[in-house]
């Protein structure tokens, strides 16, 4: 009896201990995802550029100061009119957009 | 004899057995039982502690990284318009001090005048803010002080939630009282996705690019720009507004929207009453554009159509279009397009620009099937108008 009694109580405190360490192993992932902090990584920034006239339209990289409706000084290689920005929007990734 | 002695000494030891499992039973009662009834709100409040003594160190890192990313800004944009070296300790003492500013709302006790008192007060506390930052920032162009006052914005509301939380995580702590830490942890998620986006909208203030709440006003440049024609500025004297005149398909159309390219959301409302009340106009319809918050499970750039005024912040602007439309019983028609948080408060992306663009053929269509020939419509671009001119 006091065999089985040991045993059944070594079992308890094993499955105790086993218990407690999952439950620390699951708060620890936790706190260390809610305290971790990844800088925002610099996305792709695009800005589309149309012709007023032909509606030629060249897609290039963000220059800082564009805004959408800003007369450029770039020009349309058919007609040399001015591109007006039409559109800025950043590309997104893969994983982001899932 | 001697057998009587061994039934004896069996009893004995059957009845030690017994008494031996009980205090077993019990001991083991006690540690399952008795001891996490006593100890149950020790337990919660390390293991809650924990928890949210992480979501602070997130939030303090977010913090210091933003703060210290608009300092150097300032000091870079500063340093290059000016030429001179500028002086960092001033520069960070009044973003700090910008951070804590406090805006007392008014007292509901009498709820008379309201949103008057109201707007009469965010009207303030915007003048104020712009000429702080002006004062840090001498000589740079009025669309780049208006990013950072919306970045210094963003700060200040990061720096508030960073407070509310440390303020009921040290309470729960003094007074060994685990509850304030439970409701913490269960919107931690939560609270960890709106610091992002707060952050990342920081970094996209900084850099001007449109946002997603941009939307609205990006909709309105592009009806005027693409579907219309014979346009006109209406010249006022309503503060970072724009509006315009012009004919769609036989039919006055007045374009409202913030005046870009700088961060700001305009006066929508003050436009609104000064077309009706100043200008006499009589709209057969008054459509709003704005961004919305999509739900779990909806797609990003989903274009719902709506009746009311599809106006988001605190409601002065919603309260005093509502007003002048049941004044005058004009219809009010609203166009949303969906997206999260974290899209509406970063760079706009492809899916939001082809969402725009749907959104200005259904502007279009409700036009065309609400109204006739010679009718007059007010189009109103909600949203902070970063990235969009006019």
């Amino acid at each position: 009896m006091t065999t089985l009694y040991t045993f059944v109580t070594g079992i308890a405190i094993i499955l105790l201990i086993i218990l407690l360490v999952i439950a620390y192993l699951i708060m620890r992932k936790f706190i260390s995802t809610m305290a971790k902090f990844v800088e925002q990584k610099a996305h792709k920034v695009l800005t589309v550029l149309k012709c007023p006239v032909c509606g030629y339209i060249i897609t290039r990289e963000y220059k800082q100061g564009d805004y959408v409706g800003a007369l450029t000084n770039e020009y349309c290689p058919r007609d040399h009119h001015r591109l007006i920005i039409t559109d800025i929007y950043r590309e997104i990734s893969v994983s982001e957009k899932e | 004899m001697s057998f009587h002695l061994l039934d004896l000494q069996v009893a004995t030891n059957a009845h030690a057995d017994y008494s031996s499992m009980f205090y077993w039973l019990l001991f083991w009662i006690l540690v399952f039982f008795v001891l996490p009834l006593f100890f149950s709100d020790y337990f919660q409040l390390w293991r809650l502690s924990y928890g949210v003594g992480g979501l602070l160190s997130f939030l303090s890192k977010v913090l210091r990284f933003n703060f210290s990313s608009i300092t150097s800004n300032v000091e870079q944009i500063v340093k290059s318009k000016t030429g001179k070296e500028p002086d960092r300790s001033k520069i960070e003492e009044s973003v700090k001090n910008l951070i804590e500013y406090v805006v007392i709302e008014p007292t509901t006790l009498e709820t008379q005048g309201l949103v008057a008192k109201l707007k009469h007060i965010v009207s303030i506390y915007n003048e104020r803010i712009e000429e702080y930052v002006k004062s840090i920032m001498p000589q740079i162009e009025r669309p780049i002080i208006q990013n950072f006052v919306n970045a210094i914005q963003a700060l200040r509301e990061l720096n508030y939630i960073y407070k509310v939380i440390n303020h009921y995580y040290r309470l729960a702590l003094k007074y060994r009282n685990p509850y304030p830490l439970v409701q913490i942890y269960v919107l931690m998620p939560f609270i960890k996705e709106t610091a992002n986006a707060l952050s990342n909208s920081i970094q996209t203030f900084i850099k001007g690019h449109p946002i997603g709440d941009s939307a609205g006003p990006m909709v309105a440049y592009k009806f005027m720009h693409e579907k219309c024609t014979s346009i006109e500025e209406i010249s006022h004297s309503i503060k970072d507004t724009y509006i315009a005149k012009c004919i769609y398909n036989g039919r006055k159309v007045y374009v409202i929207k913030a005046l870009g390219p700088g961060g700001t959301v305009g006066h929508l409302d003050d436009a609104v009453l000064y077309l009706i009340e100043k200008m006499h106009v009589r709209p057969r319809l008054v459509i709003t554009v704005d961004a919305a918050l999509k739900l779990e499970g909806e797609k990003t750039g989903t274009i719902t159509e709506g009746i009311g005024v599809a106006i988001g912040g605190i409601g002065i602007e919603k309260f005093n279009i509502e007003s002048i439309a049941t004044k005058y019983g004009i219809p009010v028609y609203a166009i949303l397009i969906k997206m999260s948080v974290q899209e509406a408060l970063t760079s706009i992306t492809k899916d939001i620009i082809d969402a725009t663009n749907r959104a200005t053929e259904r502007v279009c269509q409700v036009i065309d099937t609400l109204s006739r020939e010679g009718d007059e419509i007010i189009l109103v671009g909600v949203g902070n108008t970063i990235g969009v001119g006019q």
